[in-house]
């Protein structure tokens, strides 16, 4: 069986993430660049980001 | 015939299932999720919680309460659009309910697109005295932590598997096996992760497989029989 979350759901969720967080999405781009996450959390958020193409 | 992707991440999750239902688990169900506007991309894990966010699972330990578990696969057609293929992958071992609630004791990262890092990797979070004296000796600006060094692990098509990680964490009496058949479980869904890692590169480099099997006097014999 498949789940499927829609992409405008799944961009709100991850927003909402990031304002948590503090972060915006350029700053996380760049912390992935590096290969250097200020967090596990920041570093997961981009897994799943990268994952489903929502960067 | 080539399978849907949706077909063939569902098939990759209830091998998962079984495995870790067999060997450190009770009752997780990992599922495939992709977006509803893409069929080429999903991820394989726990169902993604409110807010769309990765989850952990509790695994039973004979001493020390509770450790959990963070498995999740980011899965593709390979560039023939025949086979899937994990792009990224990541296991975490957790004190605490995670990712929120606090650093891993250890993660094993896969990035296959990874530029400027070993594309598979472990990440430990501890101390080191070590690495403290470097830091010292050096006068680094920023100083190296433990926990932010990718420590290079088999590369591509040789990297740890998920039954390496938990074998790890029975052998080490981390966690207690949900069943006797733990080890079988283990060595067989292994056996079939190296065999299709070693036909990805067969068919990367059938060259190179041609020169082994030339050079091999076994199969020489073995071709040369009625």
């Amino acid at each position: 069986m498949v789940t499927t979350v829609g992409r405008r759901e799944a961009e709100r969720a991850v927003r909402a993430w990031l304002d948590e967080m503090h972060l915006t999405m350029e700053e996380l781009r760049a912390e992935a660049a590096e290969g250097d996450f200020r967090s596990e959390e920041a570093e997961l958020a981009w897994f799943l980001i990268s994952s489903l193409d929502l960067d | 015939l080539t399978e849907p992707l949706d077909v063939q991440a569902t098939h990759f999750a209830v091998a998962l299932n079984d495995l870790l239902n067999r060997t450190v688990a009770s009752e997780v169900t990992l599922r495939s999720t992709r977006r509803d506007d893409r069929t080429d991309a999903a991820l394989v894990g726990l169902d993604l919680g409110e807010g769309i966010r990765p989850q952990t699972f509790p695994v039973a330990t004979p001493h020390m309460g509770c450790l959990h578990l963070l498995v999740y696969f980011a899965v593709r057609l390979d560039p023939e659009g025949v086979h899937m293929a994990v792009s990224k992958s990541i296991f975490g071992v957790y004190g605490v309910p995670g990712p929120s609630g606090g650093d891993p004791l250890v993660r094993y990262d896969y990035n296959r697109d990874m530029d400027g890092y070993p594309s598979a990797h472990i990440q430990v979070h501890g101390e080191s005295q070590a690495l403290g004296r470097l830091n010292a000796l050096a006068n680094r600006t920023k100083r190296l932590a433990l926990s932010k060094l990718h420590f290079p692990v088999g590369g591509k098509r040789f990297r740890p598997c998920l039954e390496d990680l938990l074998e790890f964490l029975i052998v080490e009496g981390f966690v207690a096996p949900v069943s006797e058949g733990w080890q079988a479980a283990i060595n067989n869904y292994r056996s079939t992760f190296h065999r299709r890692q070693l036909l990805a590169a067969i068919r990367r480099d059938p060259d190179t497989a041609r020169q082994a099997f030339a050079a091999d006097p076994t199969h020489q014999s073995s071709k040369a029989a009625p």
